[in-house]
This record gives structure tokens, C-alpha cells and sequence, in this order.
């Protein structure tokens, strides 16, 4: 058996917030420049009450919807996602429930960002090939923008919501030498974990009342502000120089692959500006090279599947067709691997 | 690099008139930067000048002079190490 992917689906929720909008609390930015920065014209804002476990109900059942496969032919369901609904229990058991799974099917939650579509891949595929499953739901679903200031334009004009359905699904083995997905390279630097971060909410800085149970506070040990994301974007940018040319590089040794193998190289839609500067460092052809976040963001580890879909449906993706996929960010935490394009 | 090929290409990653950026003009005043600036000068830096010049390090310099030299200083050592 091999694993091969089989659909994806997105769901991006309703709500826009576009650069003419961004401008108004920083007057002095224009549009066009946010544009030229990030490559962005929106992104997408989920509401108060509407979490990731609701997008991802969504993207799945859109998934559903198109006939890729029936929910009681699930047997495993992971779900990436930094903004689960809960501390316990895992959402992914909220998910098994609301999307009527069987109750036969595994379920996890997993905490990764940027990469995590990768690691989702890497662990479908072995969940797939030791015949612990057969149609494994790698399922991205994320609401940064819960974590975000109005007016910290460093981060508001880059991230938007999303969640992303993709099936992994088991086939016949035709070659050993033609993976359906696969091989992978990971990589990981606790170094770079004070870069992006959400520092209070958590244990290490709970939010006041929390730790105490609603009692007595100590306003130096329990922070009073709700939790926010912190980014240091030159910081994560340099790091993305180092470690993603070597990443792409480690990836083509580990396939036995040159570039001229690649049909089309599909990177974490991180800011456009960023993807082009890379782009050129590692010498991509630009018209193998897939950018698609314009309409809806960073969306963190939905970026990838989102960018698979509408080169998918822009026709840039022919069945057969070999696929780079690279993910790189919060953590410090990258992964890569090949795609044979099934779909 | 010579300092009016950095202010030139400083004057073109700020989307400024020609002459607005000197020498002497403080970094964080110049019109036009921004954290996006920001991360687009460590891309001109790598590109351009072939130098990675950490975040700490430019923050620390207060003119556009101060930034010259310590490019400078780093395509030296670079050479050095080459």
C-alpha cells in the first residue's frame, strides 16, 4: 500500500478584511503598499463565537460534499491547529462527533504552525503504509487573528483565518520508485520559539483568575492582558534564509531529484515579498513556482493545501505532476517533502 | 559597496524621492519605514550586498552612516573568512 493524496477542500469564513479597511487604523500605510509588501488584497476574519473547530467542520464537509469519500470511511482524523477550542478535551474528538465519524476512528490533535501540513503528510503516510489506516483526514484549521491587536499592523496585515480538509488516502503500490507522497525532511530550533509566540494564556503565564481559579491574583504572576501574538518578522525572515535553501537542498538530495524533476514548487504562503526573495535566492524557475494568498493570507498551516487547490484549479497541477511542498515557521520548525500529484 | 549604492538602493526599498535619505538621517525616521521595511532590507542586504545583518544589530545602528559601516565591516569579515 501507499499513501496518496486524494482531495482537499478550504473554507475561508465569511468576513473580509481588505487594505483600504487595514489603512484606516494606520494611516499611514496605503494600500498599494501593503499590497507590494505582502502580496495581500484580504484576508479572512472568523467571529467571536466561530472557532477553528467550526472551520474545520466546514472545509471537511465541503470535502464530504464533493464525494471524495463518505465520513464512515474515515478511520483517522488529525487536526493541526495553535487555537484549539480547548486545553482538554482534544478537538479533534469534538470534530469525530460533529462530522458523525465512526466511532472506530483515531483522533489527535497536533500543535504546529507553518510546517504543519508537512508533518500532517508524513504522519498519514505512515499511519497509511504500516496498515494502521486507510483514509486518514489531515485537517489544518486556524484563528490567529484572535490573538491579534487591531492595531499591530505587523501582524493583522499578514495573517487571516482558514481551515483546510485534505484526504490521505491508501492505493495499490504501482512503484517503489514513484511514492505517492514522500520522501520527507524535517527540521526543528527551539532557538527561534521567542520569534512568533503567544506568551500568556498557557501555563508557564496564565491569563489572571485562571491559575487561581477565579481567587486571589497576583497581578505579577497572572498577566492581564488576553493572550497576543508576538512576531519579530526580521528575525523569522532571517531564518528563513538559512534554513530554507538548505531545506529545499536536503529535500532534492533525499528524493535523488534535481530541480528539472519538480514540476511545481509549492512553499508555506508565508508574505509574497518573502517567497520571491527566496524564490530567487535558490534559483526557482518563477513559473514553477505557485503563490496564491492574495484572496485570504498567511492562513499558518492551511497555506499549503489552499496554494494545492487553486493551482489545482488554475490548472498548473496535471495528474502525475511532482510537487515540492515546504513549510517553514513558528517554532523554529520546517519540514518538506515530494507530492505525486493524484488528483 | 560605496554609500550612494546603498542609498540608492535604500532610496528604491523606501519608495522615497531621490535626496530624501542622507547619511546622517536616522534610521527609524526615514518616511516610509516600516516593519515591512524592515524585513525588506535584510532581503536588500542579502541580495544586494550579500550580507545577513541580524535584526538586533541594525536596531542598534542610528543613522543610515552607522548602517553603511557595519555592512561594510561584515562584507569585510565575510571576505576575510573567504
Amino acid at each position: 500500500m501507499q499513501a496518496i493524496l486524494k482531495a482537499i477542500e478550504y473554507y475561508l469564513p465569511p468576513r473580509i478584511l481588505d487594505n483600504p479597511q487595514l489603512c484606516v487604523v494606520a494611516p499611514n500605510w496605503s494600500p498599494q503598499k501593503i499590497q507590494s509588501k505582502t502580496g495581500i488584497e484580504e484576508r479572512r476574519i472568523s467571529e467571536e463565537e466561530e472557532l477553528s473547530s467550526d472551520l474545520a467542520v466546514k472545509a471537511v464537509t465541503k470535502l464530504f460534499e464533493s464525494g471524495a469519500c463518505k465520513p464512515n470511511e474515515i478511520d483517522y482524523l488529525m487536526l493541526c491547529t495553535q487555537t484549539p477550542d480547548y486545553f482538554l478535551p482534544t478537538t479533534a474528538c469534538l470534530l469525530q462527533n460533529r462530522l458523525g465519524l465512526p466511532t472506530t476512528c483515531g483522533a489527535l490533535d497536533f500543535n504546529l504552525g507553518c510546517s504543519g501540513f508537512i508533518y500532517g503528510l508524513g504522519m498519514a503516510k505512515g499511519l497509511i503504509e504500516t496498515g494502521q489506516a486507510s483514509n486518514v483526514l489531515v485537517v489544518t484549521a486556524e484563528t490567529y487573528t484572535k490573538f491579534i491587536t487591531p492595531t499591530d499592523m505587523s501582524v493583522r496585515a499578514l495573517f487571516g483565518d482558514a481551515a483546510a480538509a485534505t484526504l490521505v488516502s491508501a492505493q495499490d503500490s504501482h512503484s517503489a520508485e514513484t511514492p505517492g507522497i514522500g520522501p520527507f525532511v524535517y527540521g526543528t530550533d527551539g532557538k527561534g520559539a521567542k520569534n512568533l509566540i503567544v506568551q500568556t494564556g498557557g501555563m508557564r503565564k496564565p491569563v489572571a483568575g485562571f491559575a487561581s481559579g477565579g481567587g486571589d491574583e497576583d497581578a505579577d504572576e497572572h498577566v492581564l492582558t488576553p493572550p497576543t501574538l508576538y512576531m519579530n518578522g526580521p528575525e523569522i525572515f532571517l531564518f528563513t534564509l538559512d534554513a530554507v535553501p538548505e531545506l529545499v537542498a536536503g529535500i532534492c538530495s533525499r528524493a535523488s531529484i534535481t530541480f528539472d524533476d519538480v514540476d511545481l514548487f509549492v512553499f508555506h504562503q508565508a508574505n509574497e515579498y518573502m517567497l520571491r526573495h527566496l524564490r530567487d535566492k535558490i534559483e526557482i524557475p518563477p513559473e514553477r513556482f505557485f503563490v496564491s494568498m492574495s484572496h485570504c493570507g498567511n492562513t499558518v498551516s492551511s497555506t499549503i493545501p489552499i496554494a494545492l487547490k487553486e493551482a489545482h484549479k488554475a490548472g498548473r497541477l496535471k495528474p502525475n505532476a511532482r510537487v515540492m511542498l515546504v513549510g517553514f515557521g513558528v517554532g523554529y520548525s520546517w519540514g518538506a517533502t515530494m507530492l505525486r500529484w493524484a488528483m | 559597496m560605496n554609500a550612494p549604492q546603498f542609498l540608492a538602493a535604500l532610496h528604491e526599498l523606501c519608495d522615497v524621492c531621490a535626496g530624501t535619505i542622507q547619511k546622517n538621517s536616522v534610521l527609524q525616521d526615514i518616511p516610509g519605514w516600516s516593519s515591512m521595511t524592515f524585513i525588506g532590507l535584510i532581503a536588500m542586504l542579502d541580495e544586494e550586498f550579500g550580507v545577513r545583518i541580524a535584526p538586533g544589530t541594525i536596531l542598534r545602528c542610528h543613522t543610515v552612516e552607522d548602517l553603511i559601516e557595519e555592512v561594510a565591516a561584515e562584507q569585510k569579515s565575510a571576505k576575510m573568512a573567504a
